[in-house]
């Protein structure tokens, strides 16, 4: 039995309003749903403020330790948002529903995306603004390239942009809206962050199948998988192309 | 069993949604209404019935207003694709802007049946695309910034006004 907030009084499941003295009964839904929609927006304008400043130290200076600084900002902020909702996220990281099946699809998955958007990208890239972009090219400047490459790219990615977009925010969207939206709506924001509205083509649709691996199994190991090997191939194939095409070896 | 329980007692239905209210109830359990309750009380549920239907019609048309706002800036970052791709023959920003402007109009769209989430993503593309210009040239952050804060806010108001619809539901 239920009783009113106010007096006490038994309240039936079907009352809006408490019969003895008049209080609306108390949904406290919509106080919960606008602190996760004030949560869901300042962990956003956090994470603009972070690329902006960011940028701008780039400019200054793109050593190793810069690079280590920043990425370790933006891990140590994904990780403070996510101590608020610590309960439910650690909920995530359980491995209850993997499954032969669910793991298979999770490795053969992200071959498939990593090629398409690997050449997909290339085609665009060459066929707008004539040139390529090779992500690997950022890091050889610092020692052991690859193996900072490698932590950054195909770790410190997968695991916090994880826990980042379908941890934190998928459970603040939960909480204001069905299913369905939130795995929309964290897709939507997943390809916003990578700041290009060209790549929302296909982050858009990558966004989507995370954000259904994530809720239909209820961890973020699937997930992460995905992001793991797609961001590990195209870094290996940016890596080959570098080694072997003849206009960057003339650079080294 | 409700039925039952309202003859014995000879419960009366409320004179404002007809539901039956049991006899040791002063406010009707369906729309609160003091039915046994004095003339003041009376008068009090009526002052804020009336102020509470005001409140969201006008939350309805702030929605709209965001509604509109997300019309308008698809039209202008479509427009601002195609003076890029005419005058500056850049065919790059004219996609991206493409994307952008569809990326608005859906959101427009779903703002009806989904209007909190639709607001709040509309206000994140568009601080996202803020971010962007300022990146790519920093002297836009200056550029129509009056226009910018008024689209920010009414942005923030149509999340106010279907937080304020959802809790009025």
């Amino acid at each position: 039995m239920e009783q009113c907030a106010k007096c006490g009084a038994v309240l039936e499941p079907t009352d809006v309003f408490c019969g003895s003295c008049g209080s609306k009964r108390r949904l406290d839904t919509s106080e919960t749903e606008k602190q996760s929609i004030r949560q869901i927006i300042i962990f956003y304008i956090i994470f603009l403020v972070y690329s902006i400043v960011s940028y701008v130290i780039y400019l200054e200076s793109d050593s190793l330790i810069t690079e280590i600084v920043l990425e370790s900002v933006f891990v140590l902020l994904t990780i403070m948002f996510s101590l608020m909702d610590f309960s439910r996220i650690l909920k995530l990281y359980s491995v209850k529903y993997i499954n032969w099946k669910n793991l298979g699809f999770s490795i053969v998955f992200p071959v498939f995306t990593a090629a398409i958007v690997y050449y997909g990208i290339s085609w665009l890239n060459i066929s707008l603004m004539e040139e390529d972009y090779n992500m690997f090219f950022d890091y050889i400047g610092y020692e052991n390239a690859f193996m900072w490459a490698f932590i950054f790219i195909a770790i410190v990615a997968p695991v916090f942009e994880e826990l980042a977009f379908r941890g934190y925010l998928f459970n603040q969207l939960l909480n204001v809206t069905s299913p369905r939206v939130t795995i929309i709506a964290t897709a939507l924001i997943f390809a916003l962050v990578h700041f290009s509205f060209i790549s929302v083509l296909w982050i858009f649709p990558f966004g989507l199948v995370l954000g259904y691996l994530r809720y239909k199994y209820r961890t973020l190991w699937l997930g992460m998988l995905v992001h793991f090997i797609h961001n590990l191939l195209v870094l290996l194939l940016d890596y080959y192309y570098f080694n072997n095409d003849s206009l960057f070896s003339l650079l080294q | 069993m409700e039925e039952l329980i309202s003859r014995a007692e000879e419960a009366i239905n409320c004179s404002q949604c007809d539901t039956i209210i049991a006899t040791d109830k002063i406010f009707c359990v369906s729309c609160g209404f003091p039915e046994r309750g004095t003339e003041s009380e009376k008068s009090k549920f009526h002052a804020d019935r009336v102020l509470n239907q005001r409140k969201q019609q006008f939350a309805k048309k702030e929605l709209k207003t965001g509604r509109i706002i997300l019309l308008v800036i698809a039209g202008i970052s479509f427009l601002s694709g195609l003076f890029y791709f005419f005058v500056m023959d850049d065919s790059a920003t004219l996609i991206a802007s493409g994307i952008l402007s569809i990326v608005y109009l859906a959101l427009a769209y779903w703002s009806q049946q989904k209007p909190l989430i639709a607001m709040v993503l509309g206000l994140l593309v568009y601080l996202t695309t803020l971010v962007i210009n300022a990146i790519v040239d920093p002297e836009t952050i200056y550029r129509g910034i009056i226009m910018k804060a008024l689209i920010i806010g009414f942005l923030g108001k149509g999340i106010n006004s279907a937080l304020q619809l959802r809790k009025n539901q």
